[in-house]
């Protein structure tokens, strides 16, 4: 069984259409990219996905579970970091972790867990008895990072998991998805506008422009099919084809 | 799914209570702000009271006959009162007198004074009162001494009565009728004047509104907040992706808006009750006037109802509207537009009787379900519960209705997509 099956899916706001009838699967075990510019649907995809919206058209699965009609078993299946978040500024690290594996733990022991685990994947350390108000940008992207992943989701859904960062924040955010899909088998489905990051993360991309899906494959997949040196290229090469 | 639940009610109440504009402004500053300035008002009056207590005039007899002594005399022996006689001269120079004796008044006995006594014509006392402060306790200080000039009237015209025929009882003649006032109330006889029953019973008439208004406005601006609040911090789509369902997360932003804004009614009502005692305490108490009335466990119980569903509609509604709002300012912008629907009708029946007003206004303040709770507040001894009933009803009603409508909206992705910038132009947002 696939993680995500989506199927023709189509979203329309007014008069304009975010998603013109996208179909891709995500593998179990995976971590996949999607991959377009600003506005192409990337994050109307997740929010589908993550049950947050419903689509105008089409379907879409989550482990077997419609997004629409099963909504409350998929959100206890995904973890889902949106593009721009934050943490509740006026509770620590500590809180907001406990707060959230509190949702989802199913004994206290199982907070604990989470709540170490999240601790080591931020690595925030005693800056996690702050409260999250006083945290810079990177460090607030680390705690939500691990916050999404402590759980360990059966798909993590991660919108532009390094956007804005510096490079040593994007670094640690990046090392903590690839370990963590490795030492638990979390799927990963995320957005990236960074070629760089989603070479180095991706098993598979799907490339996304206006609405609509232009090319799906592993990177290298994707780079021969149009001859190109590098996924920025072959990026740019697949949207003037498509 | 209860401990779901109580895990969501214990956030809001931490992240709200630990907001330092919430901690401060809802909860500190009622405890401190309304003590301090009941202290302000208690240090003044006890200052008034204080300097308005004794009477200190100067006096300049120009008749020097037996009645001005006598009326120096009885001046003197009027209780706090001191008089300061001095010698015969010009009235600038006089007062300078009443200067050095730190006096509010001089008093001039006029020469003839005796003489139109004897003849029983009429007398008169010149007063001279220089005035530096304009304060409440400076007009105070010269009303001592008009009450004590004038109490000499009295005392004359007890004296041409006597004289006239010491047969008649000058206090009689003078004062021939007595009103021996009762009220009854709530089926209980009370020898105690209506006027002097209104005054005990100021605190009921203006506290108990006041504190209703006061818990509701707080409730709706914590409520109208709550959305707003995870929409400016960016927590909005992660709050609703949770496994928890909507409604678990609405009900628990109304209970836990509830519990801030309630815990700000305690500090409120605590400041506000300190406050109230730190100059009606000179009204007099239930006690004082000798009796002892306390309102019915059933009036008590409506009441609680009354508070608890107006809470519950306040908050719904606010909350409900400001899912609009962009961000906090945009949200507490809303509030300013709920709260007149709550404070004409409390304010309007705290100075009035819903009873007594015209008709149609009577119909235009119930269909308003934020009079029922200030306005059954002052029923305390009415004995007819007939209105806190039906408010009940009325404010059920509203409530389940605005639950619906919020329950609805907050289910549906509106939610994320609808945007208002109240006050400002709309916009709607654009999907990435």
């Amino acid at each position: 069984m696939n993680a995500v099956e989506a199927r023709q899916l189509r979203k329309v706001y007014g008069n304009i259409v975010a998603l013109d009838g996208i179909s891709f699967d995500v593998r179990q075990g995976e971590v996949f990219g999607l991959i377009g510019p600003n506005g192409s649907g990337k994050t109307t995809t997740l929010r589908i996905l993550s049950t947050l919206i419903k689509p105008t058209d089409g379907s879409a699965k989550v482990l077997g579970h419609d997004v629409v009609k099963e909504a409350e078993t998929v959100k206890s299946l995904v973890s889902y970091l949106p593009g721009e978040a934050g943490a509740y500024r006026n509770l620590t690290g500590y809180e907001y972790l406990r707060f959230m594996a509190n949702l989802y733990a199913s004994d206290s022991k199982e907070v604990d867990r989470m709540v170490s685990d999240a601790g080591a994947i931020s690595g925030l350390g005693d800056r996690l008895r702050d409260k999250a108000g006083t945290y810079s940008q990177g460090m607030g992207r680390r705690l939500l990072l691990a916050r999404a992943l402590m759980i360990r989701p059966k798909l993590a859904i991660l919108d532009e998991p390094t956007s804005g960062l510096d490079v040593v924040h994007a670094t640690h955010i990046r090392r903590m998805i690839k370990d963590y899909v490795a030492n638990f088998g979390v799927t990963v489905l995320l957005s990236s506008h960074n070629m760089l990051e989603v070479d180095y993360l991706c098993d598979r991309i799907a490339l996304i422009n206006r609405g609509r899906l232009l090319a799906v494959g592993s990177p290298q997949e994707v780079k021969s099919s149009v001859s190109a040196p590098n996924l920025e290229e072959a990026f740019m090469r697949v949207i003037s084809n498509g | 799914m209860a401990n779901v639940f109580r895990t969501l009610v214990i956030k809001e109440v931490r992240d709200l209570i630990k907001d330092p504009k919430i901690l401060f402004g809802m909860i500190a500053v009622p405890l401190i702000m309304y003590p301090l300035m009941g202290l302000a008002v208690g240090v003044s009056t006890e200052a008034v009271q204080g300097s308005i207590g004794t009477g200190n005039f100067v006096v300049m007899d120009l008749d020097d006959s037996d009645f001005s002594h006598l009326a120096v005399h009885y001046f003197a022996s009027v209780p706090n009162v001191t008089v300061n006689l001095v010698q015969r001269q010009g009235i600038d120079t006089a007062l300078k007198e009443v200067e050095r004796y730190n006096a509010t008044t001089l008093v001039v006995i006029p020469a003839g004074f005796g003489d139109n006594i004897t003849s029983r014509r009429g007398v008169s006392f010149e007063t001279y009162t220089p005035l530096k402060t304009f304060g409440v306790a400076e007009a105070a200080r010269a009303n001592i001494v008009s009450g004590v000039l004038a109490s000499f009237g009295n005392f004359l015209s007890a004296y041409y009565i006597q004289s006239a025929d010491p047969t008649l009882n000058a206090s009689v003649v003078m004062h021939p009728l007595s009103i021996l006032a009762s009220s009854y109330v709530n089926g209980e006889l009370l020898n105690i004047s209506p006027a002097t029953l209104n005054n005990v019973m100021i605190g009921q008439s203006f506290a108990m509104p006041i504190a209703v208004m006061i818990v509701v406005i707080l409730a709706m601006q914590i409520a109208a907040t709550a959305i707003a609040v995870e929409k400016e911090q960016k927590t909005l789509e992660t709050l609703l992706t949770l496994p928890v369902s909507r409604f678990n997360i609405l009900a628990a932003k109304l209970l836990g808006s509830t519990v801030i804004a309630g815990l700000g009614a305690i500090a409120s009502v605590i400041g506000f009750t300190y406050y109230i005692n730190s100059f009606v305490g000179s009204f007099g108490s239930a006690a004082s006037v000798g009796f002892n009335l306390s309102p019915s466990p059933l009036y008590y119980i409506i009441l609680g109802g009354l508070i608890f569903l107006t809470l519950a509609l306040s908050t719904s509604m606010a909350m409900v509207i400001g899912v609009f709002a962009d961000d906090v300012r945009g949200a507490q912008a809303v509030v300013g537009y709920l709260i007149l629907p709550v404070m004409i009708p409390s304010f309007m029946v705290m100075l009035g009787d819903l009873q007594s007003f015209p008709a149609d206004l009577q119909a235009a303040l119930l269909a308003i379900p934020f009079t029922y709770a200030a306005s059954f507040a002052k029923m305390a001894f009415v004995g007819d519960f007939t209105i806190g009933v039906l408010g009940l009803a009325y404010i059920l009603f509203w409530t389940v209705v605005v639950l619906y409508i919020g329950s609805r909206l907050f289910s549906s992705e509106k939610i994320l997509t609808v945007r208002f910038s109240f006050g400002r132009k709309k916009k709607a947002s654009s999907p990435e």
